[in-house]
């Protein structure tokens, strides 16, 4: 479902990924794990083409994403859901606004829009809060909403970039959770993350980078 | 039609979320098109007038007294073979004597009295359509007048008022267009601001639109439909505004403003606004509103997507 075939990106002289080499089956959980600077972001960045790559090829879903058109774009981006460290969530809109948000722009009906939210905010336990503004949520919370957010477009892959990077430990752990059962629901999981704990426990596939390197891509925990 | 409703949504938002630089927005634009709004009125009043004007101007071709009708004849055909005479009316020596002791009789009877018929010369009054046609047939009167041995005697041509109108036709246009033009760049570099603002206060709104899979123009409508609207509000209530003022002059200043006028123009057919040039100008100006709004807007999201 998703190839990354002899990936390069450099910035000036600075080798952000040196030659990537990995696919992910439709339906996986994969962790991707390293250091700060590492890589990770500038992966994620790549895949949801904010960046393009300097060399190699990029498939996902029937889509070769190096060579999408700018007309294109939004449609991959509708296929791909995208959770942050820092929720990214509209602070002048409610929650169910925030997660509406993302089917308003692909011309979804009112009806249908207020049907896919409610559900979604029933899946990530936030129907009480649908009309709450995100400074009257908790970290955890707004990061559900996001969840919520991402996943409303029914994407094929749901990324999540440190998505427990603001949380404190036991809120991460419910996120982790959460990720964990939409996986369990059929949608392929990229989480991008250096929280080893959380790696550890999950046990599922992990690739690691090292200064732009794919160092590792195997089962198990963080340092395995 | 969702496409729509979510469009006017957005806008709406962005305007009400700008208060005061909205207001400004609209407050230029309004300014703007008050000026050319009057601009328009003006020029169309005074080439009205100015018309009138050039209509009615005439020459006046006066002939010795002891001038032969033949020659008489022969000058009038002369002056209709130029083809740009509308009229010419000869006034005869005794129709001139009747004139002159009509205008005396009340204020100096004596004087009409002593008055000889024949010193009176008779005249031709010649006019033409429009003003440059008078200055042709003048100067086929003066090369006549040169040629003729005294029997043209004097020829009297009033084109002053009309090179007034016509100068300040002139002075109006270009003093118009002038503030038009200060005006437009004004409003068009206000909107553009205007719009870079809102564009930065929504800055994450856009980030995250276009991450969920927002089109660019679904981005973009909001901000150009907004200048747009910027352009049609600042037309519509300059019309209004201007619709008041010429209202209240025709309601509460008829005595010192528009009778005052009238007098000096009297005679002159006042131009009449009609409803349809009203709506012509007010469509038109509206059009080049949403042109100059949405061309501003369109600048500033443009510069942001890059």
């Amino acid at each position: 479902m998703l190839t990354f075939k002899d990936v390069s990106k450099k910035y000036g002289n600075r080798v952000a990924l040196d030659d990537i080499n990995f696919h992910i089956e439709e339906g996986e959980f994969v962790f991707l794990v390293g250091h700060s600077g590492a890589g990770k972001s500038t992966l994620v960045k790549l895949l949801i083409r904010e960046e393009t790559p300097t060399s190699g090829s990029i498939h996902f879903a029937g889509y070769d994403i190096e060579q999408l058109s700018r007309k294109a774009l939004p449609h991959l981006r509708r296929e791909i859901g995208v959770v942050f460290q820092d929720f990214k969530l509209l602070p002048r809109k409610t929650a169910f606004e925030n997660v509406a948000f993302a089917m308003e722009v692909s011309d979804f009906s009112n009806r249908e829009i207020k049907k896919a939210v409610n559900y979604m905010l029933d899946l990530v336990g936030l129907s009480a809060k649908s009309r709450s503004f995100p400074h009257q949520l908790s970290g955890g919370e707004k990061q559900r909403i996001a969840i919520a957010r991402a996943m409303v477009n029914n994407p094929h892959i749901l990324i999540a970039d440190e998505p427990t990077g603001n949380l404190d430990p036991n809120v991460s752990w419910d996120i982790v959770q959460l990720l964990n059962k939409i996986n369990n629901w059929g949608t392929t999981i990229l989480m991008a993350t250096h929280a080893s704990d959380i790696v550890n426990s999950l046990q599922k596939r992990v690739i690691s980078l090292d200064e732009g390197k794919i160092v590792r891509d195997s089962m198990g925990g963080y340092n395995e | 039609m969702i496409k729509v409703r979510r469009l006017i949504k957005y806008t709406y938002e962005h305007i009400r979320r700008n208060g005061w630089l909205s207001f400004s927005s609209v407050a230029i634009m309004t300014l703007t098109f008050f000026v050319i709004s009057i601009f328009i009125f003006t020029l169309y009043s005074v080439n009205v007038i100015l018309h009138y004007y050039e209509s009615k101007s005439q020459i006046i071709v006066f002939f010795n007294p002891q001038a032969s009708q033949t020659y008489i004849s022969q000058v009038k055909t002369n002056i209709e073979d130029t083809g740009k005479v509308t009229s010419i009316k000869f006034i005869s020596k005794e129709v001139a004597y009747q004139r002159f002791v009509k205008l005396l009789k009340t204020q100096n009877p004596t004087l009409a009295k002593s008055v000889d018929m024949n010193a009176l010369p008779p005249s031709f009054e010649v006019s033409t359509q429009n003003l440059s046609n008078l200055q042709d047939v003048a100067n086929t009167l003066y090369k006549l007048k040169k040629n003729s041995h005294g029997e043209i005697d004097n020829i009297l041509y009033f084109k002053n008022v009309v090179q007034f109108l016509k100068q300040a036709v002139s002075v109006i246009s270009d003093v118009g267009l002038g503030l038009i033009i200060f005006l437009s760049i004004i409003a068009f570099v206000i909107i553009i601001i205007t719009i870079a603002i809102t564009i930065n206060s929504h800055s994450e709104d856009i980030e995250i639109m276009k991450l969920v899979g927002a089109s660019t123009t679904y981005v973009v409508g909001p901000f150009i439909m907004e200048g747009a609207l910027y352009g049609v509000l600042g037309v519509f209530i300059s019309s209004i505004v201007l619709y008041l003022i010429f209202i209240i002059i025709s309601t509460y200043y008829r005595a010192t403003i528009l009778f005052p006028l009238e007098q000096f123009f009297q005679g002159v057919p006042l131009p009449h606004y009609s409803l349809f040039l009203v709506l012509e100008v007010v469509g038109v100006e509206a059009l080049i509103g949403i042109v100059i709004g949405a061309i501003a807007s369109s600048i500033s999201i443009t510069k942001y997507l890059k």
